[in-house]
Protein backbone atom coordinates (compact mmCIF):
# COMPACT_ATOMS: atom_id res chain seq x y z
CA UNK A 1 0.00 0.00 0.00
CA UNK A 2 1.41 3.16 -1.20
CA UNK A 3 -0.05 6.14 0.75
CA UNK A 4 0.67 9.00 -1.15
CA UNK A 5 -0.48 7.44 -4.42
CA UNK A 6 -3.69 6.64 -2.44
CA UNK A 7 -4.10 9.91 -1.30
CA UNK A 8 -3.36 11.50 -5.29
CA UNK A 9 -5.36 9.42 -6.83
CA UNK A 10 -8.32 10.87 -3.85
CA UNK A 11 -7.51 13.97 -4.13
CA UNK A 12 -8.48 13.87 -7.61
CA UNK A 13 -11.17 11.91 -7.51
CA UNK A 14 -12.56 14.46 -4.91
CA UNK A 15 -12.35 17.42 -7.29
CA UNK A 16 -13.28 15.33 -10.13
CA UNK A 17 -16.73 14.54 -8.35
CA UNK A 18 -17.28 17.98 -7.02
CA UNK A 19 -17.90 19.00 -10.52
CA UNK A 20 -21.02 16.56 -10.70
CA UNK A 21 -23.93 18.41 -11.02
CA UNK A 22 -26.76 15.72 -9.99
CA UNK A 23 -24.38 16.21 -6.53
CA UNK A 24 -24.86 19.59 -6.47
CA UNK A 25 -28.31 19.12 -6.62
CA UNK A 26 -28.45 16.76 -3.73
CA UNK A 27 -26.89 18.84 -1.97
CA UNK A 28 -28.99 22.12 -1.92
CA UNK A 29 -32.42 19.64 -2.21
CA UNK A 30 -31.15 18.24 1.26
CA UNK A 31 -30.58 21.38 2.92
CA UNK A 32 -34.05 23.69 1.48
CA UNK A 33 -35.37 20.07 3.12
CA UNK A 34 -33.99 20.81 6.70
CA UNK A 35 -34.24 23.99 6.69
CA UNK A 36 -38.08 23.57 5.35
CA UNK A 37 -38.82 22.14 8.51
CA UNK A 38 -38.66 25.06 10.06
CA UNK A 39 -41.73 26.75 8.58
CA UNK A 40 -43.44 24.09 10.79
CA UNK A 41 -43.89 26.51 13.53
CA UNK A 42 -47.30 25.20 14.44
CA UNK A 43 -46.36 22.64 16.74
CA UNK A 44 -45.16 23.26 20.30
CA UNK A 45 -41.20 23.60 20.65
CA UNK A 46 -40.50 20.25 21.95
CA UNK A 47 -42.58 18.76 18.77
CA UNK A 48 -41.08 20.52 16.44
CA UNK A 49 -37.43 19.70 17.76
CA UNK A 50 -38.39 16.23 17.59
CA UNK A 51 -40.09 16.48 13.69
CA UNK A 52 -37.06 18.42 12.84
CA UNK A 53 -34.51 15.62 14.26
CA UNK A 54 -36.55 12.98 12.06
CA UNK A 55 -37.14 14.37 8.46
CA UNK A 56 -33.58 15.80 8.81
CA UNK A 57 -31.89 13.10 9.55
CA UNK A 58 -34.13 11.05 7.46
CA UNK A 59 -33.26 13.45 4.57
CA UNK A 60 -29.70 13.40 5.17
CA UNK A 61 -29.84 9.24 5.41
CA UNK A 62 -31.94 9.14 2.16
CA UNK A 63 -29.82 11.99 0.39
CA UNK A 64 -26.34 10.44 1.80
CA UNK A 65 -27.47 6.98 0.45
CA UNK A 66 -28.16 7.97 -2.82
CA UNK A 67 -25.05 10.43 -2.98
CA UNK A 68 -23.02 7.51 -2.46
CA UNK A 69 -24.45 5.48 -5.28
CA UNK A 70 -24.38 8.08 -7.66
CA UNK A 71 -20.54 9.27 -7.38
CA UNK A 72 -19.26 5.44 -6.50
CA UNK A 73 -21.07 3.15 -9.53
CA UNK A 74 -19.72 6.01 -12.41
CA UNK A 75 -16.74 6.74 -11.27
CA UNK A 76 -13.82 4.17 -12.42
CA UNK A 77 -16.27 3.07 -15.47
CA UNK A 78 -16.11 6.65 -16.54
CA UNK A 79 -12.55 6.82 -15.83
CA UNK A 80 -11.93 3.50 -17.75
CA UNK A 81 -14.28 4.31 -20.91
CA UNK A 82 -13.04 8.13 -21.44
CA UNK A 83 -9.53 6.50 -20.86
CA UNK A 84 -8.11 8.71 -17.86
CA UNK A 85 -7.17 5.72 -15.85
CA UNK A 86 -4.37 4.63 -18.05
CA UNK A 87 -1.79 6.73 -17.72
CA UNK A 88 -2.61 6.81 -13.82
CA UNK A 89 -2.08 2.80 -14.40
CA UNK A 90 0.75 3.14 -16.71
CA UNK A 91 2.91 4.17 -13.75
CA UNK A 92 3.81 1.96 -10.34
CA UNK A 93 0.50 2.44 -9.13
CA UNK A 94 -1.17 -1.18 -7.39
CA UNK A 95 -4.60 -1.88 -8.75
CA UNK A 96 -5.61 -1.69 -5.12
CA UNK A 97 -4.34 1.58 -4.62
CA UNK A 98 -5.90 2.53 -6.95
CA UNK A 99 -9.05 1.33 -6.16
CA UNK A 100 -8.45 2.51 -2.42
CA UNK A 101 -7.69 6.07 -4.03
CA UNK A 102 -11.13 6.06 -5.83
CA UNK A 103 -13.04 5.06 -2.62
CA UNK A 104 -11.08 7.66 -0.97
CA UNK A 105 -12.35 10.60 -2.94
CA UNK A 106 -15.38 9.23 -2.92
CA UNK A 107 -15.49 9.23 0.90
CA UNK A 108 -14.08 13.57 0.72
CA UNK A 109 -16.82 14.04 -1.35
CA UNK A 110 -19.80 12.19 0.89
CA UNK A 111 -17.68 13.74 4.23
CA UNK A 112 -17.73 17.24 2.34
CA UNK A 113 -21.75 17.01 1.52
CA UNK A 114 -22.59 15.72 4.60
CA UNK A 115 -20.47 17.74 6.77
CA UNK A 116 -22.47 20.69 4.94
CA UNK A 117 -26.36 19.46 5.42
CA UNK A 118 -24.85 18.30 8.92
CA UNK A 119 -23.62 22.17 9.59
CA UNK A 120 -26.92 23.34 8.58
CA UNK A 121 -28.82 20.89 10.26
CA UNK A 122 -27.16 21.40 13.49
CA UNK A 123 -27.24 25.08 13.23
CA UNK A 124 -31.02 25.29 12.89
CA UNK A 125 -31.23 22.79 15.65
CA UNK A 126 -28.75 24.81 18.33
CA UNK A 127 -31.39 27.81 17.66
CA UNK A 128 -34.18 25.67 19.13
CA UNK A 129 -32.31 23.62 21.72
CA UNK A 130 -30.49 26.63 23.11
CA UNK A 131 -26.97 24.27 22.60
CA UNK A 132 -25.23 21.92 20.28
CA UNK A 133 -26.23 18.37 20.08
CA UNK A 134 -23.64 16.47 20.51
CA UNK A 135 -25.50 12.89 20.44
CA UNK A 136 -27.06 14.19 16.78
CA UNK A 137 -23.89 15.25 15.96
CA UNK A 138 -22.71 11.57 16.39
CA UNK A 139 -25.60 9.59 14.81
CA UNK A 140 -24.81 11.91 12.05
CA UNK A 141 -21.45 10.19 11.73
CA UNK A 142 -22.64 7.21 11.59
CA UNK A 143 -24.90 7.76 8.78
CA UNK A 144 -21.52 8.69 7.12
CA UNK A 145 -20.48 5.49 8.34
CA UNK A 146 -23.07 3.89 6.25
CA UNK A 147 -22.61 6.09 3.27
CA UNK A 148 -19.04 5.06 3.30
CA UNK A 149 -20.03 1.27 3.33
CA UNK A 150 -22.55 1.90 0.75
CA UNK A 151 -19.72 3.89 -0.94
CA UNK A 152 -17.86 0.41 -1.34
CA UNK A 153 -20.60 -2.08 -2.23
CA UNK A 154 -21.30 0.63 -5.24
CA UNK A 155 -17.82 0.55 -6.27
CA UNK A 156 -17.63 -3.38 -6.05
CA UNK A 157 -20.83 -3.54 -8.23
CA UNK A 158 -19.50 -0.96 -10.69
CA UNK A 159 -16.60 -3.45 -11.30
CA UNK A 160 -18.74 -6.22 -12.33
CA UNK A 161 -22.06 -4.68 -13.92
CA UNK A 162 -22.73 -1.72 -16.22
CA UNK A 163 -22.86 1.96 -14.01
CA UNK A 164 -26.89 1.65 -14.58
CA UNK A 165 -26.99 -2.13 -13.17
CA UNK A 166 -24.35 -1.53 -10.36
CA UNK A 167 -26.44 1.36 -9.06
CA UNK A 168 -30.18 -0.71 -9.52
CA UNK A 169 -28.52 -3.30 -7.49
CA UNK A 170 -26.77 -0.55 -4.80
CA UNK A 171 -30.05 0.87 -4.30
CA UNK A 172 -31.54 -2.51 -3.41
CA UNK A 173 -28.74 -3.16 -1.06
CA UNK A 174 -29.48 0.09 0.82
CA UNK A 175 -33.26 -0.51 0.68
CA UNK A 176 -33.06 -4.11 2.09
CA UNK A 177 -30.32 -3.50 4.79
CA UNK A 178 -32.73 -0.91 6.01
CA UNK A 179 -34.89 -3.65 6.84
CA UNK A 180 -32.71 -6.70 6.65
CA UNK A 181 -33.41 -7.01 10.86
CA UNK A 182 -36.67 -6.23 10.37
CA UNK A 183 -38.58 -8.03 7.69
CA UNK A 184 -36.02 -10.15 6.45
CA UNK A 185 -35.22 -11.98 9.68
CA UNK A 186 -39.35 -12.41 9.92
CA UNK A 187 -39.51 -13.44 5.98
CA UNK A 188 -36.50 -16.47 6.89
CA UNK A 189 -38.79 -17.70 10.11
CA UNK A 190 -42.04 -17.75 8.24
CA UNK A 191 -40.77 -19.96 5.42
CA UNK A 192 -41.98 -22.78 4.89
CA UNK A 193 -39.84 -23.34 1.15
CA UNK A 194 -36.50 -24.88 2.35
CA UNK A 195 -34.90 -22.91 -1.65
CA UNK A 196 -36.83 -19.94 -0.38
CA UNK A 197 -35.18 -20.10 3.09
CA UNK A 198 -31.77 -21.01 1.91
CA UNK A 199 -31.63 -17.71 -0.76
CA UNK A 200 -33.12 -15.75 1.92
CA UNK A 201 -30.25 -16.82 4.16
CA UNK A 202 -27.80 -16.20 1.96
CA UNK A 203 -28.93 -12.46 0.89
CA UNK A 204 -29.72 -11.65 4.97
CA UNK A 205 -25.86 -12.57 5.66
CA UNK A 206 -24.60 -10.67 2.60
CA UNK A 207 -26.20 -7.79 2.89
CA UNK A 208 -24.52 -4.96 4.78
CA UNK A 209 -26.74 -4.43 8.55
CA UNK A 210 -27.42 -0.54 7.63
CA UNK A 211 -30.40 -0.63 10.33
CA UNK A 212 -28.07 -0.95 13.55
CA UNK A 213 -26.25 2.57 11.93
CA UNK A 214 -29.61 4.46 12.46
CA UNK A 215 -30.11 5.79 15.71
CA UNK A 216 -32.74 8.38 14.73
CA UNK A 217 -35.51 6.93 17.33
CA UNK A 218 -33.30 7.21 19.83
CA UNK A 219 -31.90 10.33 18.99
CA UNK A 220 -35.22 11.99 18.45
CA UNK A 221 -36.27 10.54 22.20
CA UNK A 222 -33.03 11.69 23.62
CA UNK A 223 -32.28 8.51 24.66
CA UNK A 224 -28.48 7.60 25.35
CA UNK A 225 -26.89 4.84 23.44
CA UNK A 226 -24.37 2.45 24.85
CA UNK A 227 -20.82 3.29 23.97
CA UNK A 228 -19.97 -0.28 23.42
CA UNK A 229 -23.09 -0.71 20.94
CA UNK A 230 -21.46 1.91 19.50
CA UNK A 231 -17.84 0.71 18.88
CA UNK A 232 -19.34 -2.73 17.82
CA UNK A 233 -21.27 -0.79 15.03
CA UNK A 234 -18.00 1.19 14.24
CA UNK A 235 -16.00 -2.19 13.63
CA UNK A 236 -18.64 -3.92 11.78
CA UNK A 237 -18.50 -0.89 9.28
CA UNK A 238 -14.89 -1.04 8.84
CA UNK A 239 -14.72 -5.01 8.78
CA UNK A 240 -17.31 -4.95 6.30
CA UNK A 241 -16.22 -1.71 4.23
CA UNK A 242 -12.69 -3.48 4.56
CA UNK A 243 -13.87 -6.78 3.30
CA UNK A 244 -15.68 -5.48 0.37
CA UNK A 245 -12.53 -3.09 -0.54
CA UNK A 246 -10.61 -6.31 -0.41
CA UNK A 247 -12.50 -8.07 -2.87
CA UNK A 248 -13.12 -4.98 -5.04
CA UNK A 249 -9.28 -4.75 -5.14
CA UNK A 250 -9.24 -8.54 -6.00
CA UNK A 251 -11.35 -8.13 -8.77
CA UNK A 252 -9.96 -5.16 -10.72
CA UNK A 253 -6.26 -6.47 -10.24
CA UNK A 254 -7.24 -9.30 -12.44
CA UNK A 255 -9.10 -6.92 -14.54
CA UNK A 256 -8.30 -6.72 -18.18
CA UNK A 257 -8.44 -2.45 -19.21
CA UNK B 1 14.71 -13.17 -11.34
CA UNK B 2 17.66 -13.98 -13.20
CA UNK B 3 21.60 -12.92 -12.43
CA UNK B 4 22.60 -12.41 -15.28
CA UNK B 5 21.26 -8.98 -17.44
CA UNK B 6 19.59 -10.30 -20.90
CA UNK B 7 21.28 -9.42 -23.79
CA UNK B 8 20.75 -8.97 -27.77
CA UNK B 9 22.22 -10.95 -30.43
CA UNK B 10 24.93 -7.70 -29.97
CA UNK B 11 25.41 -7.65 -26.86
CA UNK B 12 23.54 -4.52 -25.70
CA UNK B 13 21.37 -5.22 -22.88
CA UNK B 14 18.10 -5.17 -23.37
CA UNK B 15 15.27 -2.65 -22.12
CA UNK B 16 12.01 -4.89 -23.54
CA UNK B 17 12.38 -8.50 -23.85
CA UNK B 18 9.50 -10.49 -25.46
CA UNK B 19 9.32 -14.10 -25.53
CA UNK B 20 6.84 -16.23 -27.91
CA UNK B 21 3.81 -13.66 -26.79
CA UNK B 22 0.70 -15.01 -28.05
CA UNK B 23 -2.69 -12.85 -27.10
CA UNK B 24 -6.15 -14.12 -28.07
CA UNK B 25 -9.21 -12.52 -27.91
CA UNK B 26 -12.26 -13.89 -27.09
CA UNK B 27 -15.15 -13.60 -29.17
CA UNK B 28 -19.07 -13.69 -29.20
CA UNK B 29 -20.07 -17.57 -30.48
CA UNK B 30 -16.98 -19.06 -29.19
CA UNK B 31 -14.81 -17.72 -31.76
CA UNK B 32 -11.65 -15.79 -31.53
CA UNK B 33 -8.87 -14.13 -32.63
CA UNK B 34 -4.79 -13.79 -32.59
CA UNK B 35 -4.07 -10.72 -32.32
CA UNK B 36 -0.36 -11.33 -31.07
CA UNK B 37 0.63 -14.62 -32.79
CA UNK B 38 4.35 -15.30 -30.86
CA UNK B 39 5.86 -12.15 -31.22
CA UNK B 40 9.81 -12.47 -30.16
CA UNK B 41 10.91 -8.97 -29.67
CA UNK B 42 14.52 -7.48 -28.64
CA UNK B 43 14.82 -4.20 -28.12
CA UNK B 44 18.18 -2.88 -27.05
CA UNK B 45 18.78 -0.15 -24.17
CA UNK B 46 19.35 3.20 -25.18
CA UNK B 47 18.28 2.82 -28.99
CA UNK B 48 14.88 4.65 -30.90
CA UNK B 49 13.10 1.93 -31.35
CA UNK B 50 10.37 1.75 -34.29
CA UNK B 51 7.60 -0.14 -33.95
CA UNK B 52 5.05 -0.57 -37.18
CA UNK B 53 1.98 -2.29 -38.34
CA UNK B 54 -0.63 -1.61 -40.34
CA UNK B 55 -4.49 -0.58 -37.77
CA UNK B 56 -5.01 -3.99 -36.20
CA UNK B 57 -1.52 -5.79 -36.46
CA UNK B 58 -1.23 -5.97 -32.74
CA UNK B 59 0.52 -2.83 -31.87
CA UNK B 60 -1.32 -1.53 -29.17
CA UNK B 61 -2.26 -4.75 -27.66
CA UNK B 62 1.82 -5.38 -27.65
CA UNK B 63 2.29 -1.82 -25.96
CA UNK B 64 -1.07 -2.74 -23.37
CA UNK B 65 0.83 -5.97 -22.65
CA UNK B 66 4.19 -4.13 -22.10
CA UNK B 67 2.26 -1.92 -18.86
CA UNK B 68 0.23 -4.88 -17.65
CA UNK B 69 -2.88 -3.25 -18.94
CA UNK B 70 -3.64 -6.66 -20.66
CA UNK B 71 -2.49 -10.53 -19.72
CA UNK B 72 -0.50 -12.47 -22.80
CA UNK B 73 -2.51 -15.56 -23.54
CA UNK B 74 0.96 -17.51 -23.58
CA UNK B 75 4.29 -15.88 -23.25
CA UNK B 76 6.63 -13.81 -21.53
CA UNK B 77 7.36 -10.03 -21.48
CA UNK B 78 10.04 -8.39 -19.49
CA UNK B 79 11.14 -4.49 -19.15
CA UNK B 80 14.92 -4.24 -18.17
CA UNK B 81 14.55 -8.07 -16.95
CA UNK B 82 11.42 -7.49 -14.53
CA UNK B 83 8.25 -9.08 -15.65
CA UNK B 84 5.87 -6.85 -16.52
CA UNK B 85 2.90 -8.56 -14.97
CA UNK B 86 4.51 -6.74 -11.83
CA UNK B 87 3.33 -2.79 -11.18
CA UNK B 88 7.07 -2.15 -10.03
CA UNK B 89 8.22 -2.71 -12.89
CA UNK B 90 6.44 0.65 -14.39
CA UNK B 91 8.80 2.78 -12.60
CA UNK B 92 11.05 2.97 -15.20
CA UNK B 93 8.78 3.40 -17.94
CA UNK B 94 7.54 6.68 -19.58
CA UNK B 95 3.94 6.20 -21.21
CA UNK B 96 2.50 8.04 -24.34
CA UNK B 97 -1.18 6.94 -25.08
CA UNK B 98 -2.09 7.40 -28.69
CA UNK B 99 -4.21 10.55 -27.39
CA UNK B 100 -3.59 11.32 -23.79
CA UNK B 101 -6.77 11.85 -21.86
CA UNK B 102 -6.67 14.02 -18.36
CA UNK B 103 -9.37 15.44 -16.85
CA UNK B 104 -10.41 18.25 -18.77
CA UNK B 105 -11.02 20.48 -15.25
CA UNK B 106 -7.21 20.32 -14.69
CA UNK B 107 -3.84 22.64 -15.70
CA UNK B 108 -1.00 21.16 -17.46
CA UNK B 109 0.75 21.91 -13.84
CA UNK B 110 -1.77 19.90 -11.97
CA UNK B 111 -1.50 17.15 -14.40
CA UNK B 112 1.97 16.86 -14.09
CA UNK B 113 2.31 17.47 -10.26
CA UNK B 114 -0.69 14.35 -10.28
CA UNK B 115 2.00 12.19 -12.13
CA UNK B 116 5.08 13.02 -10.03
CA UNK B 117 2.81 12.66 -6.81
CA UNK B 118 2.27 9.30 -8.33
CA UNK B 119 5.81 8.77 -9.10
CA UNK B 120 7.07 9.65 -5.33
CA UNK B 121 9.12 12.54 -6.14
CA UNK B 122 10.26 14.49 -3.29
CA UNK B 123 8.92 18.38 -3.63
CA UNK B 124 11.72 20.57 -4.42
CA UNK B 125 12.46 17.59 -7.42
CA UNK B 126 8.80 17.40 -8.50
CA UNK B 127 8.76 21.67 -9.09
CA UNK B 128 11.75 20.85 -10.68
CA UNK B 129 11.45 18.36 -12.93
CA UNK B 130 7.64 19.88 -13.60
CA UNK B 131 9.58 22.72 -15.06
CA UNK B 132 12.05 21.11 -17.02
CA UNK B 133 9.08 19.61 -18.83
CA UNK B 134 6.83 22.25 -19.36
CA UNK B 135 10.26 24.46 -20.86
CA UNK B 136 11.06 21.30 -23.14
CA UNK B 137 7.33 20.71 -24.26
CA UNK B 138 6.85 24.37 -24.71
CA UNK B 139 3.84 24.48 -22.42
CA UNK B 140 5.23 27.11 -19.40
CA UNK B 141 2.77 29.90 -20.72
CA UNK B 142 -0.36 27.98 -20.44
CA UNK B 143 0.89 25.71 -17.62
CA UNK B 144 -2.31 27.27 -15.51
CA UNK B 145 -4.61 26.98 -18.09
CA UNK B 146 -7.49 23.87 -17.98
CA UNK B 147 -6.93 21.58 -20.42
CA UNK B 148 -10.62 21.91 -21.83
CA UNK B 149 -8.95 25.54 -23.20
CA UNK B 150 -5.98 24.31 -24.92
CA UNK B 151 -5.48 23.00 -28.57
CA UNK B 152 -4.70 19.65 -29.36
CA UNK B 153 -1.82 19.56 -30.54
CA UNK B 154 -0.76 21.20 -26.83
CA UNK B 155 -3.43 18.50 -25.14
CA UNK B 156 -0.96 16.32 -26.81
CA UNK B 157 2.09 18.10 -25.29
CA UNK B 158 1.05 17.64 -21.78
CA UNK B 159 0.97 13.89 -22.39
CA UNK B 160 4.42 13.96 -23.74
CA UNK B 161 5.05 16.07 -20.80
CA UNK B 162 4.30 13.59 -18.20
CA UNK B 163 5.89 10.87 -19.69
CA UNK B 164 8.99 12.32 -19.69
CA UNK B 165 8.55 12.86 -15.46
CA UNK B 166 10.32 11.17 -13.39
CA UNK B 167 13.15 10.58 -16.00
CA UNK B 168 11.57 7.32 -17.30
CA UNK B 169 14.87 4.57 -18.75
CA UNK B 170 12.34 3.78 -20.99
CA UNK B 171 9.51 5.75 -23.11
CA UNK B 172 6.54 3.86 -24.91
CA UNK B 173 5.19 6.85 -26.82
CA UNK B 174 2.07 5.76 -29.29
CA UNK B 175 2.15 7.61 -31.77
CA UNK B 176 3.56 10.75 -30.37
CA UNK B 177 2.89 13.14 -33.36
CA UNK B 178 -0.66 12.79 -33.58
CA UNK B 179 -2.24 16.31 -33.29
CA UNK B 180 1.14 18.20 -33.72
CA UNK B 181 1.80 20.76 -36.18
CA UNK B 182 5.23 20.69 -38.47
CA UNK B 183 6.68 22.98 -35.76
CA UNK B 184 5.60 20.33 -32.76
CA UNK B 185 6.55 17.59 -34.68
CA UNK B 186 9.85 18.56 -35.38
CA UNK B 187 10.25 19.42 -31.69
CA UNK B 188 9.19 15.87 -31.10
CA UNK B 189 12.02 14.52 -33.16
CA UNK B 190 14.06 17.01 -31.07
CA UNK B 191 12.68 15.32 -27.59
CA UNK B 192 13.55 11.66 -29.13
CA UNK B 193 16.93 12.56 -30.44
CA UNK B 194 17.72 14.11 -26.93
CA UNK B 195 16.61 11.03 -24.67
CA UNK B 196 18.73 8.68 -27.02
CA UNK B 197 21.62 11.20 -26.33
CA UNK B 198 20.96 10.70 -22.91
CA UNK B 199 20.79 6.86 -23.19
CA UNK B 200 17.70 5.85 -22.66
CA UNK B 201 15.19 3.56 -24.44
CA UNK B 202 12.58 5.20 -26.62
CA UNK B 203 10.00 2.49 -28.37
CA UNK B 204 8.00 4.14 -30.64
CA UNK B 205 5.00 3.37 -32.53
CA UNK B 206 3.83 5.57 -35.28
CA UNK B 207 2.31 5.74 -38.46
CA UNK B 208 4.81 8.41 -39.85
CA UNK B 209 6.77 6.56 -41.78
CA UNK B 210 9.22 9.22 -42.64
CA UNK B 211 9.69 9.90 -39.05
CA UNK B 212 10.40 6.36 -38.09
CA UNK B 213 13.12 6.29 -41.06
CA UNK B 214 14.56 9.35 -39.99
CA UNK B 215 15.02 8.90 -35.56
CA UNK B 216 14.81 4.89 -35.37
CA UNK B 217 18.04 3.00 -34.93
CA UNK B 218 16.02 -0.55 -35.16
CA UNK B 219 12.54 -1.10 -36.46
CA UNK B 220 9.89 -4.38 -36.28
CA UNK B 221 7.03 -4.31 -38.71
CA UNK B 222 4.14 -6.51 -37.25
CA UNK B 223 1.68 -7.84 -39.36
CA UNK B 224 -1.63 -9.92 -38.65
CA UNK B 225 0.21 -10.16 -35.00
CA UNK B 226 3.17 -11.62 -36.30
CA UNK B 227 7.25 -10.00 -37.24
CA UNK B 228 7.28 -10.08 -40.56
CA UNK B 229 10.87 -8.10 -40.56
CA UNK B 230 12.91 -6.35 -38.03
CA UNK B 231 16.51 -4.71 -38.13
CA UNK B 232 17.97 -1.47 -38.66
CA UNK B 233 15.79 0.67 -41.40
CA UNK B 234 18.56 0.25 -43.98
CA UNK B 235 18.20 -3.55 -43.88
CA UNK B 236 14.14 -3.91 -43.66
CA UNK B 237 14.28 -1.81 -46.79
CA UNK B 238 15.02 -3.56 -50.07
CA UNK B 239 18.45 -2.22 -51.40
CA UNK B 240 18.81 -0.33 -55.02
CA UNK B 241 16.56 -2.17 -56.90
CA UNK B 242 15.59 0.12 -59.91
CA UNK B 243 16.23 2.99 -61.97
CA UNK B 244 13.36 5.48 -62.52
CA UNK B 245 13.03 7.68 -65.30
CA UNK B 246 10.06 9.69 -65.68
CA UNK B 247 8.99 10.82 -68.80
CA UNK B 248 6.62 13.78 -69.90
CA UNK B 249 3.87 11.44 -71.74
CA UNK B 250 4.20 7.26 -73.03
CA UNK B 251 2.28 6.82 -76.03
CA UNK B 252 1.00 3.18 -77.57
CA UNK B 253 4.35 3.41 -79.72
CA UNK B 254 6.62 4.43 -76.85
CA UNK B 255 5.01 1.49 -74.97
CA UNK B 256 5.35 -1.19 -78.10
CA UNK B 257 8.98 -0.70 -77.96
CA UNK B 258 9.75 -0.83 -74.36
CA UNK B 259 8.20 -4.16 -74.19
CA UNK B 260 10.67 -5.09 -76.53
CA UNK B 261 13.31 -4.64 -74.46
CA UNK B 262 11.58 -6.64 -71.72
CA UNK B 263 9.45 -3.50 -69.57
CA UNK B 264 5.74 -3.94 -68.86
CA UNK B 265 4.22 -0.53 -68.08
CA UNK B 266 1.17 -1.68 -66.26
CA UNK B 267 -0.94 1.48 -66.52
CA UNK B 268 -2.00 3.10 -69.24
CA UNK B 269 -1.50 6.94 -68.00
CA UNK B 270 1.91 6.76 -66.22
CA UNK B 271 4.88 8.53 -66.85
CA UNK B 272 7.27 6.56 -64.85
CA UNK B 273 9.46 3.41 -66.29
CA UNK B 274 11.17 1.50 -64.00
CA UNK B 275 13.97 -0.64 -65.23
CA UNK B 276 17.43 -1.88 -64.44
CA UNK B 277 20.82 -0.24 -64.56
CA UNK B 278 21.56 -2.03 -68.16
CA UNK B 279 18.52 -0.52 -69.64
CA UNK B 280 18.97 2.64 -68.97
CA UNK B 281 20.22 3.63 -72.14
CA UNK B 282 18.39 1.70 -74.42
CA UNK B 283 15.37 3.12 -73.00
CA UNK B 284 16.90 6.65 -73.03
CA UNK B 285 16.91 5.72 -76.83
CA UNK B 286 13.48 4.92 -77.46
CA UNK B 287 12.66 7.71 -75.92
CA UNK B 288 14.84 10.03 -77.30
CA UNK B 289 13.16 8.69 -80.97
CA UNK B 290 9.49 9.44 -79.90
CA UNK B 291 10.29 12.79 -78.96
CA UNK B 292 8.90 12.14 -75.96
CA UNK B 293 10.87 14.76 -72.97
CA UNK B 294 12.65 12.87 -70.31
CA UNK B 295 12.13 14.65 -66.94
CA UNK B 296 14.41 12.70 -64.53
CA UNK B 297 16.20 9.61 -63.88
CA UNK B 298 17.00 8.76 -60.95
CA UNK B 299 17.65 5.41 -58.19
CA UNK B 300 17.42 4.51 -55.15
CA UNK B 301 16.86 1.78 -52.46
CA UNK B 302 13.29 1.00 -51.50
CA UNK B 303 11.80 3.75 -49.18
CA UNK B 304 10.57 2.85 -45.90
CA UNK B 305 6.55 3.62 -47.28
CA UNK B 306 7.02 1.33 -49.53
CA UNK B 307 9.24 -1.26 -47.81
CA UNK B 308 6.19 -1.14 -44.99
CA UNK B 309 3.20 -1.70 -48.37
CA UNK B 310 5.67 -4.50 -49.06
CA UNK B 311 5.41 -6.20 -45.77
CA UNK B 312 2.34 -5.10 -44.00
CA UNK B 313 0.27 -6.13 -47.54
Amino acid sequence: MHLRQIWTIGKVTFKENLRKQLLQVILILTIAAIASTTLLSFFDMGVQVKILKDLSLAAILFSGGILAIAVSVGSIPAELQSRTAYPTLSRAVRRSDYILGKYLGICLTSLLCMGLIGLVFLGILAVYEHQFDTAVALGMGYVFLEVCLLAAVGMFFSLLVSPMVSATLSLFVFILGQMKIGYLHAAIENSHVPVATQVLQAVYYLLPNLDSFSFKDALIHNIAIPSSYLALVAAYAVVYTGFVLAVSSAVFSRREI
Amino acid sequence: MTDSVHTSSNNLPLAIECRNVTRVYRLPRNQSRKAVDSLNLDVPQGVVFGFLGANGAGKTTTIKMLLGFLRPTGGELRIFDEPCSEHTTRRHVGYLPEQPYFPAFMSPQEVLRMHADLLGLRPSERDDQIDSVLEITHLSQNRNLPLSRLSKGNQQRVGIAQALLGRPRLLILDEPTSGLDPLGRHEMRQIIARMRSEGRTVFLSSHVLSEIDTLCDQITVLNKGRVVACGKPSEVKQPETAVRIVTSSLTASIIEDLQTLGIEIDEPFQTTIECSAEQIYPVIGVLERAGAQLLSVSSGSETLEEAFLRLAA
